[in-house]
């Protein structure tokens, strides 16, 4: 039954196969012919069971002719049905190389009619034959499905060759590489020399080499230059799809439009292939192209030639002191920096020998380099940067490095160099910067060198000629609460700065302010103002800081009203306790506030006491609505019932606009002398944030963080 | 020793296992093609960190970034819009804002009112660029660097935004570019981190920094950050203790190292391989931080260019110049933070303290760079994480007004490695508030970054939980 149509298909493939040439394929049969691609893994498939079955039931006769016998049939059939879909596509699209396809097609036909007598003649011949009949239609697949896939996957897809474009080394260069390489190459690569190369020479035409693209193929040169009406190049790809002359062919992967607008531009504004890709100017049509060679390419291509360096030398180079490293991956060029100073020296840099024709750029600034190691340096003739900023070098030694023929960077901040150093910039041909600042070269040598030198560009910074102010001196010590015997420091940061500074609250000038000379003394609380001045600098802003000694605190506090529960510092502990807390960090448990509530708490003695003075410290950080306080009073008594007021201040309201907004503040206030055993301080917070405020309408924050009594 | 890639048994569970056995040799053999030398055995402890190499020739060798932490406002800095002057107190027109969501800030406000730069504007250079009178030291550089006006991104509050700059994406937990320029890259100087931070701290009101900026992620915790200190000890604990001496540190190392290789050899964890690692660090950053640190051998010139306060720790300046030798000594990303720069009240009085304690140092940085020769090596940004709207914020009062957050329009600047110089990228409309011409998200910005270093940042990758992040992974 299945041989009858197995034979009924043979007959129509026959018939089909000897008219392929008449063929003209109905409508409705188009999509039977294009199932080819699908419906030949059936039949290669297959014929891998009957493989399979074939020899696992080796020595059991009947079982190989119950199983395989239908399974052959089947396979036939596919075939068949194959080669016959096979034959209806090439007749229907023209668009394949006729040449290519026909021995695909005599050796598919062969295959299906192969299969055809197997499965028929399978169970009535001696098992000899059976190997024979099998291994022949192994082969006519192998044979017709490699010729198949080279019309479709074209040649070289198994074992793909490197392509050896572009020719010229030079062209590799983005300084010097051409239009024609740059954007074009890439083109004609991925979609027209799978056929157009010699191997294949589709059309007679080879695209792979300038002198054949001009040559042309059977119909005559691909490219006039400046018309590319009459370009084959150009007027090929724009063919509608469907033209027979389209190219690439229809079921081949197509340009972009982007693609086929360069081939037509290129070839328009074009007179050569020589047209650089940097000599394009922005007026010029082919601008477009040129900024999307460079977007895409690499920042610099392998433009050195020299071979790569051991990669075991270079991992051994590579030591806590001395780092060499390739420019990119696959680089031969090597990055050699040294990193600390005092494992700088002739030995080690003499190590370098083995990859010194790699080294193109050698970092050294800030190394002890001395004349004499720049005769290794010399030897390193591939160098093109070398920074020996803030080394020993002088002139005299920077003359050893007239073989640095490719040397174009060379930076000489913070050495000795002078004048003299002009012979330098003559023996070395491809200088094209010196950075020269913070040397004993001047601003006039540099304007007559410009005018010799036109090709090098010489970098001395300015430097800040008009003086400006120091910073202000700081205070060292730990705390500004001090202890007994506990002595002042100052310090200024920039070497060679003197402060002068006062101690009465009176503002340091050079006639009342003192030298500091070293660790002073001071008692009580007391406003101590300096300044820093150098010569060539401007004098410093006042500084000014409150320090304090400790005192002697009242043994018990009591708050009379209740801090705020977000910051409830140590309590009543907070005022007295010699700690204070940094303004800019109001979590710091030193500071407790107040906003619900003014602050009033009572200080007592065990005994009448006279103080002095009570210093009160408190935060002002206005942006996190940390404002001083609005008045405060101070009581005194002996009873805590009978008090009177010993001290009233209302202070000015902060402004908008008024620097320090974030800073620690202190007021002092002069006590009558009398002895009392209580004190009872009262201070406001802000009740209502002004307008220019953002927290305008609230209430703002009283932040204390140390009361101190003075006897 | 054998790779971690294989020798780590934690990773060695019956599902791990099973899994393993489908793919088994074939993965090996694939492996092996693909990772040169995934079968080699690694030579000593240093080299064993990655000696990442660029896929292709970088323009910049390192990074230097100059983080304005808070936003500080475009309008007051780079982007001159004479519009919003004409249109003093006018409502801010729908059709511009266009359904823009809102912070909680403004959202309800019934007007929003525009409001011009209370600080004029110039035209400077041979680019012409317009710089604002607050940055004079920058201004006057303008010819050097690349302002950025069309920088955008997704998020409106400070943190999301911040954590989508530094590590491309807003939820945090991924690495920070610094660590991924750190694993991509390696360390070109063994003695020091590849990945340092500098904090400063201005006066106007300030945004919080937090140690997940700097985080290596999933990375390996060698790629993490390493801040240093604001004290004059800048890396603190580095100091051998009294009576120590470098022998008698070597020879204790060594023994916790071998104690620590039991370990490891025991559970297998890659990280106790990462903590040795760091010991071994520590141990040459005590000889190399010292130097590096030591600023008081900078010549006069140099500190008069910084500014006074350059010698001070801790203050933005300091940390310029020490960024610029940490840079100049290998390290690959130097990352500064300055706070204080969220003004939503008081614009016109905290810009300008903000503006003096950074203009001069930042300018100062670049035209140090460039005087050594190292600035077209060196990649230098300078920006914060948005930028801030053109309408004031709260009711506008004649000598105050603020700003809220703005993510659609912000300015950024770029100078040196790779970076065309003296140009002005991107424009925004004449109100300051949608881009019109060539934006420029965060995702092309690190692609950029990226780009420049010579990676590919869609090769730089790492599988974890499965799938394979990068830099640049769009944000769901």
């Amino acid at each position: 039954m299945h041989s009858n149509l197995n034979f009924g298909l043979a007959c129509l493939l026959a018939l089909i196969y000897t008219f392929s040439d008449q063929l003209d394929v109905p409508v409705a049969m188009i999509t039977a012919g294009r199932m080819h691609p699908l419906l030949l893994h059936l039949p290669i498939g297959m014929l891998g069971a009957v493989i399979f079955l074939h020899f696992t039931h080796f020595y059991n006769e009947e079982a190989r002719n119950h199983k395989l016998k239908p399974l052959l049939q089947w396979t036939a059939s596919f075939a068949l049905l194959t080669a016959i879909a096979g034959i209806l596509l090439a007749a229907e699209a023209q668009t394949y190389d006729q040449n290519e396809i026909a021995w695909h097609k005599h050796t598919g036909a062969a295959t299906a009619i192969m299969m055809l007598l197997t499965a028929s003649w399978y169970g009535k011949i001696p098992r000899s034959m059976q190997h024979i009949f099998i291994a022949l239609n192994v082969l006519l697949t192998f044979i017709s499905g490699h010729l198949g896939a080279t019309i479709t996957h074209g040649d070289n897809f198994l074992f793909p060759e490197k392509s050896e474009i572009p020719t010229i080394a030079s062209d590799l260069h983005p300084d010097t590489q051409s239009l024609y390489v740059a954007a074009i190459v890439p083109i004609l690569q991925s979609k027209c020399t799978s056929c157009h190369q010699p191997e294949k020479m589709k059309g007679n035409l080879d695209l792979t080499d300038t002198l054949t693209i001009l040559k042309g193929g059977k119909h005559g040169p691909s490219i006039t230059w400046g018309v590319p009406e009459s370009s084959l190049l150009a007027t090929r790809i724009h063919l509608p799809l469907s033209d027979e002359e389209h190219m690439p062919p229809a079921e081949r992967q197509q340009l972009t439009d982007k693609e086929k607008q360069w081939i037509s531009l290129w070839i328009q504004h074009s007179s050569s292939f020589a047209t650089k890709v940097n000599e394009i100017g922005p007026e010029h049509a082919l601008y477009p192209i040129r900024q999307a060679v460079e977007k895409r390419r690499p920042a610099v291509s392998n433009r050195h030639a020299f071979p790569v360096a051991d990669p075991d030398e270079v991992q051994r180079l590579n030591t806590f002191y001395r780092s060499v490293r390739p420019l990119f991956d696959g680089s031969p060029a090597l990055h050699v920096a040294w990193l600390l100073s005092g494992e700088f020296n002739d030995q080690r840099l003499q190590e370098l020998q083995k990859v010194r024709e790699n080294m193109t750029e050698l970092h050294l600034a800030g190394m002890p380099v001395k004349d004499e190691h720049l005769e290794f340096i010399s030897a390193c003739v591939s160098l093109e940067k070398l920074n020996v900023n803030n080394s020993l070098v002088t002139v005299k030694g920077l003359e050893k490095l007239a073989g640095l023929k490719n040397l174009h960077s060379l930076s000489l901040t913070g050495t000795q160099t002078d004048n003299s150093a002009e012979k330098i910039w003559r023996i070395l041909p491809s200088l094209k910067t010196v950075y020269v600042s913070q040397t004993r070269i001047l601003k006039a040598d540099i304007q007559n060198w410009e005018k010799k030198f036109p090709n090098i560009q010489f970098v001395l910074a300015p430097g800040i000629s008009e003086k400006i102010p120091l910073s202000v001196p700081v205070l060292k010590n730990e705390s500004t609460i001090i202890q007994k015997e506990e002595a002042i420091v100052l310090q200024h940061f920039i070497q060679g700065a003197k402060i002068l500074y006062t101690t009465d609250g009176t503002s340091p000038d050079t006639i009342r302010g003192k030298v500091y000379e070293g660790p002073f003394q001071v008692s009580g609380s007391s406003d101590i103002q300096a300044v820093a001045v150098k010569d060539g600098w401007l004098a410093s802003d006042v500084a000014r800081f409150s320090v304090f000694e400790k005192g002697s605190p009242p043994p018990h506090c009591t708050l009379l009203t209740k801090p705020s529960m977000q910051y409830p510092g140590l309590l009543e502990k907070t005022f007295t306790n010699g700690e204070q807390a940094p303004a800019s960090n109001l979590r710091d448990p030193n500071w407790i506030a107040y906003r619900d509530k003014p602050f009033h708490g009572l200080f007592s003695y065990n005994a009448p006491t006279a103080v002095k003075k009570i210093s009160l410290s408190y935060a002002q950080q206005i942006p996190q609505y940390v404002f001083p306080p609005v008045s405060v009073r101070i009581l005194a008594g002996n009873s805590p019932d009978q008090l009177t007021q010993v001290a009233f201040q209302k202070l000015p309201l902060f402004q908008a606009g008024e620097k320090d907004q974030i800073t620690s503040r202190v007021l002092h206030f002069q006590m009558p002398g009398k002895a009392y055993k209580y004190y009872r301080m009262e201070a406001s917070n802000l009740p209502v944030i002004p307008s220019w405020h953002p927290g305008k309408g609230e209430k703002g924050w009283l932040f204390i963080d140390e009361i101190f009594f003075y006897e | 020793m054998s790779h971690p890639f294989f020798d780590h048994r934690l990773n060695i569970n019956r599902r791990y296992f099973l899994g393993k056995l489908s793919v088994g040799l074939g993965s090996l053999a694939l492996g092996s093609l693909l990772i040169k030398d995934l079968f080699q055995p690694e030579s000593d402890l240093t080299s064993s960190l990655p000696i990442g190499l660029p896929h292709f020739a970088p323009k910049a060798k390192r990074i230097i970034y100059l983080f304005q932490n808070g936003a500080p406002s475009q309008l007051e800095s780079f982007d001159y819009k004479p519009m919003l002057h004409k249109m003093y107190g006018q409502d801010l027109p729908a059709s511009v804002r266009n359904g823009q969501r809102l912070t909680g800030m403004t959202a309800n406000q019934d007007k929003f009112p525009l409001v011009g730069s209370a600080f004029s504007f110039q035209q400077h250079g041979q680019s012409g660029a317009w710089v604002s009178e607050l940055f004079p030291n920058i201004a006057s550089m303008v010819d050097d660097i690349c302002i950025i006006k069309s920088m955008h991104t997704e998020a409106i509050n400070h943190d999301p935004a911040l954590t989508f700059m530094q590590t491309g994406a807003q939820q945090g937990n991924r690495p920070s570019m610094g660590s991924w320029l750190s694993y991509g890259l390696g360390s070109e100087n063994q003695n020091l981190p590849a990945f340092c931070v500098l904090l400063s701290k201005g006066k106007g009101n300030g945004q919080g920094v937090y140690s997940k900026l700097w985080t290596n992620g999933f990375l390996d915790s060698r790629h993490q950050g390493v801040q240093f200190s604001n004290s004059e000890e800048r890396v603190l604990y580095l100091n051998d203790a009294d009576g120590i001496s470098r022998d008698e540190r070597r020879k204790m190392l060594d023994h916790l190292n071998a104690l620590n290789e039991m370990h490891y050899q025991e559970v297998g964890d890659p990280e106790i391989q990462s903590k040795i690692e760091q010991y071994e660090l520590a141990y040459r950053m005590q000889t190399a931080v010292p130097e590096i640190t030591d600023l008081s051998k900078e010549s006069d010139a140099t500190i008069k260019l910084y500014g006074p306060d350059c010698l001070i720790p801790g203050t933005y300046a300091s940390n310029c110049l020490l960024a610029r030798k940490l840079s100049e000594s290998g390290v690959r990303f130097v990352q500064l933070y300055h706070q204080g720069w969220d003004q939503h009240s008081n614009l016109s009085g905290e810009m300008p303290s903000q503006a003096l304690d950074v203009d001069r140092a930042s300018a100062a940085l670049v035209q140090d760079l460039k005087q050594r020769g190292l600035l077209d090596e060196t990649l230098v940004i300078w920006g914060g994480e948005f930028g801030r709207t053109n309408y004031c914020q709260g009711p506008l009062s004649a000598n105050a007004y603020g700003r809220d957050h703005h993510p659609r329009a912000y300015s950024i600047w770029m100078a040196g490695g790779g970076v065309k110089p003296g140009i002005v990228y991107g424009e925004t409309d004449e109100f300051g508030y949608n881009i019109i011409e060539n934006p420029v998200h965060i995702n092309d910005f690190h692609a950029t970054i990226l780009n420049l270093m010579g990676l590919d940042h869609e090769k730089l990758i790492y599988k974890h939980l499965g799938r394979r992040y990068r830099l640049t992974d769009k944000p769901l």
